[in-house]
């Protein structure tokens, strides 16, 4: 799998990744080399193998759906890089929005 | 107070085993303190960790606190826990409150995190002492501990090398006698491969064994917390102490007990010497094969007999694993989006743009690959291709070591095929950094434990490392195993010169 600038660019806005033009030509090279190495995977003679699961969780296992104790909300904003109290704080993102209609 | 004390000589009690140690402090005849121990592990870190970089951060008023407990529950009476007074090092993706947990990474900056990973919380309970957190490769990406946002550890037998990683600080510290535990996480081999290029033991649990509450996600199909130590006693110790399930964790399993057996001997022991495990060929893996010879040696003249096995899927188990790790690395990495916590970018109009400059800035260029590798592969068209042939190609690999466990105990093999590299060496090439991770991913590929120990110094001085895989469950073989190749062949931790450097 070769792959180029255009793939580096387009994998990088699915993964919400801002890569500089410096950044991009630097990895594309270096994912051609990766992917040249585990493209043998397609390869791979497994037959009718299962896709592997660890631990399966058996129905069995789950906890009842009860009320607990949670994390003090003052706790966890604090670490929020902006908020304003009680909500997390983001730039809007749905065009300008006049007073009044928000 | 501190002048009171020696850090470094030939029996300080921060040396004993752990067992020896704890003992001392839960016996309230004896005048040793928990409070003691870690104003010398303490001193240690002060005066070694500026040449190492083993600490992102060092918790001395946490662990002195703790130790106070400790102490304070020997004077009433009470029994402290097996790891009374033991200082221990906790790798920066472990969740400890009060203190920054970073994963080595820009993009958590600032962050502290509000509850406690439960292994952390259980090596607390039975009486261990935080004493810092450990460096690593950003969110436990890599073999050197290189990709920290901090800068990169050293190995403490020669300073100009890596520690290996991504448990790398944990294993520096150990290693240079600055905490006698340290817990660690593996992916990949994260706590194995430093384990070994350290000289110390390291132990990965199967899959189940240990909670993962409060451990960064990196791969949650792959990830275990486990103990790294001086001996396998110790890490026995550690693990007893961390292990079981918990309510939190639901993939945690009742497993088997971890006691040891003392009717474990060599004598009629079966261990498998796995075709695909060999080094012939490969390049500098001389000592390292030499070393592992030299172990098969001595079990075969104390009555062990070897089986030949193949596991052919582990020729491949370096292109399954660079799927299915960074598949889930860019699904588990997708939180860091600079909303909820840690750095967010400056001067972004769109939320969009928030998200993109903020990954960008935080995320070192090893997160970056990955995430890109996992997300290529797990995209529109390629997923079936990628991720779920792998995901098939580790059930036939599981059956195959299920086989294998039909004809052996254990299988042994190298740890890495070469002693620890210079800092920079492989920098510039990350494939073949990948490469080197042949001899540890098919462990987690399988959810089956192994333990690295040592197994000699290379010409140069520097440790190798012995590798014993088990079938699920059997951690306390293993470690029964261990003990008793440390016995027969002599070869176990030595502590480097730089413990009495300053």
């Amino acid at each position: 799998m070769d792959i180029d600038e255009t793939l580096v660019r387009h994998v990088a806005q699915l993964a919400r990744l801002e890569l500089t033009d410096a950044e991009v030509a630097g990895i594309a090279p270096q994912l051609s080399r990766i992917f040249a190495h585990v493209d043998q995977v397609q390869g791979l003679d497994v037959g009718d193998a299962d896709p592997a699961t660890q631990s399966p969780i058996a129905m069995d296992d789950l906890r009842r759906d009860e009320a607990g104790p949670t994390l003090d909300p003052r706790a966890v904003l604090r670490n929020a890089p902006q908020h304003d109290g009680a909500f997390l704080v983001v730039p809007r993102f749905l065009g300008d929005v006049e007073d009044g209609e928000g | 107070m501190l002048g009171a004390f020696t850090p470094f000589g030939a029996d300080h009690p921060l040396d004993l085993p752990v067992a020896a140690m704890a003992a001392r402090v839960r016996d309230k005849d004896d005048a040793l303190t928990a409070v003691e121990l870690v104003q010398t592990a303490l001193l240690r870190i002060e005066l070694l960790d500026p040449g190492l970089n083993a600490f992102l951060c060092v918790t001395g008023e946490l662990g002195l606190a703790q130790a106070a407990a400790v102490d304070a529950k020997v004077q009433a009476g009470e029994d402290p826990g097996p790891l009374a007074g033991v200082p221990l090092a906790v790798k920066d993706n472990l969740a400890v409150p009060g203190a920054p947990m970073t994963c080595a990474s820009k993009i958590l900056e600032g962050y502290s995190p509000p509850t406690w990973a439960t292994s952390v919380e259980r090596a607390i309970g039975a009486g261990a002492c935080v004493v810092g957190k450990t460096n690593l490769d950003e969110f436990a990406m890599g073999s050197s501990t290189e990709n920290s946002a901090f800068g990169p550890s050293r190995n403490p037998y020669d300073p100009a090398r890596v520690p290996g990683g991504s448990s790398g600080g944990s294993a520096a510290a150990v290693a240079a006698g600055m905490a006698p535990l340290a817990l660690g996480s593996d992916t990949g081999g994260s706590i194995r491969q430093p384990a070994a290029l350290c000289g110390i033991v390291g132990l990965k649990p199967t899959y189940g064994r240990v909670s993962r509450s409060g451990l960064v996600a990196f791969a949650s199909s792959l990830d275990q917390v486990g103990p790294m130590a001086r001996s396998a006693a110790d890490a026995r110790a550690l693990l007893q102490a961390i292990a079981g399930t918990d309510p939190l964790d639901a993939t945690t399993r009742p497993m088997p007990a971890l006691e040891p057996d003392e009717s474990t001997r060599l004598d009629g022991l079966r261990y498998g010497t796995v075709t695909e495990f060999g080094l012939d060929g490969v390049p500098g893996g001389e000592q390292a094969q030499a070393a592992v010879n030299g172990v098969r040696a001595t079990l075969d003249a104390a009555g062990a007999s070897s089986v030949a096995i193949s596991l052919p899927l582990v020729t491949s188990s370096i292109p399954v694993y660079y799927i299915v790790a960074p598949a889930e690395a860019s699904s588990n990495l997708a939180r860091y989006d600079g909303v909820r916590y840690g750095r967010r970018a400056e001067d972004v109009d769109s939320l969009q743009a928030l998200y993109a400059r903020t990954r960008d800035e935080g995320f070192g260029d090893e997160v970056k690959r990955r995430i890109l590798i996992g997300t290529f592969a797990l995209s529109s068209g390629y997923a079936d291709a990628y991720y779920k042939k792998a995901m098939a190609a580790r059930t036939r690999l599981r059956e195959q070591f299920d086989a294998a466990f039909e004809q052996c105990d254990v299988l042994l093999s190298a740890t890495t095929p070469t002693a620890a590299f210079g800092v920079g060496e492989k920098a510039d090439d990350p494939l073949a950094m990948y490469l080197c991770d042949i001899l540890t991913v098919a462990a987690n590929l399988a959810g089956i434990p192994a333990i690295s120990i040592p197994c000699g110094m290379t010409t140069d001085g520097l440790p190798l490392g012995l590798q014993l895989w088990g079938r699920p469950g059997s951690e306390g073989q293993l470690l029964d195993v261990a003990e008793r190749i440390a016995e027969a062949s002599g070869h176990g931790y030595v502590a480097p010169s730089v413990k009495g450097a300053e």
